[in-house]
């Protein structure tokens, strides 16, 4: 016990003793031959002391193009200009402002944008702003921008007047991060106040309806057609409806001097179909077309359902008829796959040999799986279009030949055969298909959806169906691609298909009663691809790295040589007796019926118009 | 045995006696036809992924271009069919070159690999079928049994092709006399009896 007490005492002794010699330590021994002190020889920004001299910056921002706003922006530099003038030392380098610009983005402050360079470019080291909301009301932004001026080698200070804030001062940081949270958040606020009055207005019956070219607004804010200006309007959509293109028709109004909403005469392909987009023109209003997903950005979107929307019909006079607006909608929505006519009709041979088969318009996506389907069987039912399977078992030489298979073509690399190569974008047509039918003749494209057969067959007369799929060159006939992209999808799924695969099918020529047709069946299909030989394929002799093309044949055909003799009759009997190759079809009507403008009626406007145009001397009105 | 031989003249061949009393049938082979020129029996051909048919097939079927192959996997037989009209799986047999019809080579390349296949052919080798002409179903076609093959060895361009014989044939000229009758009697394709070219030109 008496040790313990003597061991911490000497340890106390000896803690006292270190300490000392630490305080003797700190205390210091100034040797005035052997120091130099070296004081501040540059200062950097301080708002606060006039002794420095500083190159200053002013910045005043108003956010929007009120005229009353414009009041206080021209206020703020009167003010600053003197401000800076009672400080002797400070030198006024510009002015930075702008009007009508939001500050919850930098994108298009520019003035804002150019400061900071000046800043970063030591050409400023003081800015004085009003208040933290002027400089910015996105904290993240405010926030680092202040950062990144602080840190640069000679650090730019801003400061805020209204909250007596220097961001160059240490005592000030929090503050200043506060302030910058509680303007961004004001913005919030106020966005989200916009948006909930938005949504009571639009949802409740006052849909917004800001001016556009063909209507003005009444004195209780109604729409109502402008005469001076629907002409134009007209004129977009029936020039559309006749099959110019949208480029054209802003040439048209260019060389006519037409004026626009904006009071000038600069058309484009993208103003004229923001014209024919515009449900609007058919006397309806659709609200949240558009929507700001983030109010920091300012940026709009297309509103794909994020937003609810309200369809208003009725509510206003229509410049144009609501059939003719749907229908320029489906050319709109077409016109990606060079359509270049009016709204194609589905039409379904009703006699002879291809009875069942549907015209393919292969620019076209607006006819769906179902449409051809049903087109088809609206003549011919399921029973009817099933291939045979009652084939010749009643022959009294049945067992001498059931046996036998005919040898499929496929097998057979022979130069005369019809072939067609099928991708979802195009389809080509062998040298052999093209050479079958007569010099320069258009033909048609038809599809049997139950039998999953393609037809192609001379072209009638004025058909908007015809595919041009040969020219003429060095004067032979060569097969040219024929575009099926906006068809592709849609014969893939008829015909169970793997989309993104190239099929290739040997087709059978047929010619009866004076005319051909080309029958290719779907599931003589073989998918074709190319892939590169590594050189390890049976050919040994092939060189390493050489492409060569893949066939696969459809599941089954491993086992057989070809189709069974007696099914192979059948098929054959089917032709034979399947009637005479006609013409004979009708229209298939589709959806909804659509009572458009008649062609006559439509080219008699625009002549009117045009023509009356003509007569004027000068630009025309509208 | 000199005075053995019959004699040739008038009064000698009245007095010939039957010449198996005094040589045994079986000391006699009857000579293998594939040891003979073929030129004028139909028969069809497959080599380095072609096949093909000989001048004797264009000329039963003149006025024939397309034809159609039909096979039989259980009975291992092969119909070509004439063809009229112009079909999916009609092909052209021959060419015609300044008015002369040709055989025509044909590439048939998945078929010659599953025929082959099927048969255990040896892909380096050239096969030659024998046939001849049939009813079917109402009309005339060349049928060919695919188990009577004739094997050849692909030759050079200089050095043509060597025929394959079976091993069994070997030190023999063919089968002895009477099992070659018996032979006969039985037939190549079934009920079906083969008809010599020379016979037919008759007939026409």
């Amino acid at each position: 016990m008496g040790e313990s007490k003597m061991d911490n005492r000497r340890k106390r002794k000896d803690e006292d003793a270190a300490k000392d010699k630490v305080r003797q330590r700190m205390r210091g021994c100034l040797d005035p031959d052997n120091y130099q002190y070296f004081p501040i020889t540059i200062n950097r920004a301080d708002y606060y002391n006039d002794e420095v001299e500083q190159n200053v910056g002013i910045y005043v921002r108003v956010s929007t193009n009120d005229i009353k706003q414009t009041t206080s922006y021209e206020l703020q530099k009167i003010y600053y200009e003197d401000f800076v003038r009672k400080h002797p030392n400070w030198r006024l380098i510009d002015i930075y402002a702008d009007e009508g610009i939001s500050g919850t983005s930098m994108v298009h402050r520019d003035a804002f944008n150019r400061m900071i360079a000046d800043a970063k470019a030591g050409v400023i080291s003081l800015i004085i702003c009003k208040s933290v909301s002027r400089f910015a009301r996105n904290i993240t932004d405010c926030i680092g921008v202040i950062r990144s001026l602080a840190e640069l080698r000679n650090p730019v200070g801003v400061f805020f007047e209204s909250e007596c804030i220097f961001s160059l001062n240490e005592d000030n940081q929090m503050t200043l991060n506060y302030l910058a949270g509680i303007a961004d958040e004001e913005s919030h606020i106020r966005s989200r106040g916009m948006e909930a009055s938005l949504k009571m207005r639009l949802d409740n019956g006052i849909p917004l309806t800001p001016k556009l070219l063909g209507y003005t607004h009444d004195e209780d804010g109604n729409l109502i057609i402008n005469e001076e200006e629907a002409p134009t309007v007209r004129l977009a959509f029936n020039k559309f409806l006749l099959g110019h293109s949208t480029q054209e028709i802003a040439d048209s109004f260019n060389s006519q001097g037409r004026q626009s909403l904006l009071g000038n005469v600069k058309w484009t392909s993208n103003g004229i179909v923001d014209i024919l987009r515009n449900e609007r023109y058919c006397g309806e209003v659709l609200t949240r077309k558009t929507f700001t997903p983030n109010y920091r950005t300012h940026k709009s979107v297309k509103n794909r359902g994020e937003r609810a929307q309200s369809l208003y019909l009725k509510h206003h006079e229509p410049i144009i008829s609501k059939d003719d607006f749907i229908a320029v909608q489906k050319m709109l929505d077409n016109a990606k796959y060079r359509h270049e006519h009016v709204l194609p009709q589905l039409r379904v041979v009703t006699e002879g040999f291809l009875k069942g088969f549907v015209s393919v318009h292969t620019t076209w996506s607006g006819f769906t799986v179902d449409d051809y389907m049903n087109a088809s069987l609206s003549v011919v039912s399921t029973e009817e279009q099933a291939c045979p399977t009652d084939y010749m078992t009643d022959d009294p030489e049945y067992e001498e030949w059931k046996d036998y298979e005919v040898v499929r073509s496929e097998y057979i690399t022979d130069w005369g055969k019809c072939n067609v190569l099928i991708s979802s974008t195009e389809m080509y047509f062998s040298t052999q298909c093209i050479r079958r039918f007569p010099l320069n003749e258009k033909v048609e494209l038809l599809i049997h959806p139950v039998r999953k057969a393609l037809a192609v067959r001379t072209s009638i007369e004025s058909r908007r169906s015809e595919i041009s799929w040969s020219r003429m060159r060095n004067g032979r006939l060569t097969p040219r691609s024929v575009s099926s992209t906006a068809f592709g999808e849609t014969l893939y799924t008829l015909f169970d298909w793997i989309s993104g695969s190239k099929y290739q099918i040997t087709g059978s020529f047929i010619r009866k009663n004076g005319k051909c047709v080309l029958i290719f069946m779907a599931k003589d299909a073989r998918i074709r691809f190319t892939e590169k030989d590594t050189g390890n394929g049976s050919d040994e002799s092939a060189p390493k790295g050489k492409r060569r093309q893949v066939t696969i044949y459809p599941d089954g055909w491993e086992s057989s040589f070809g189709e069974n003799f007696y099914f192979h009759e059948a098929m054959r009997k089917e032709i034979v007796d399947g009637g005479d190759i006609l013409d004979q079809d009708i229209v298939y009507n589709t959806g909804i019926q659509l009572n458009l403008t008649g062609r006559q009626k439509l080219e008699e406007y625009i002549n009117n118009v045009e023509n009356y145009i003509s007569k004027e001397e000068g630009n025309y009105g509208g | 045995m000199a005075d053995e031989y019959i004699s040739t003249d008038e009064e000698s061949m009245e007095e010939s006696v039957d010449i198996t009393e005094i040589y045994p049938q079986d000391d006699f082979q009857v000579l293998r036809a594939e040891y003979l020129p073929q030129i004028k029996k139909y028969s069809v051909s497959f080599s380095k992924h072609q096949m093909s048919v000989n001048t004797a097939c264009l000329k039963r079927f003149p006025e024939t271009e397309l034809v159609e192959i039909l096979l039989n996997r259980k009975a291992k037989k092969m119909i070509i069919r004439p063809m009229l009209e112009e079909e999916k799986d009609s092909l052209l047999w021959c060419n015609t070159n300044g008015g002369k019809r040709k055989p025509r080579k044909v590439t048939v390349k998945y078929l010659f690999e599953m025929l082959f296949t099927m048969m255990g052919w040896d892909r380096n080798c050239r096969y030659k079928l024998l046939g001849g002409v049939a009813p079917f179903r109402g009309e005339k076609v060349l049928f060919f049994d695919l188990t009577s093959e004739q094997q050849f060895l692909i030759g050079t361009k200089n050095n043509g092709n060597h025929p394959i014989f079976p091993k069994e044939w070997e030190n023999q000229f063919g089968l002895p006399f009477s099992e070659h009758q018996r032979a006969s009697q039985i037939g190549l394709f079934d009920e079906y009896k083969p008809v010599p070219v020379k016979e037919q030109e008759g007939e026409e």
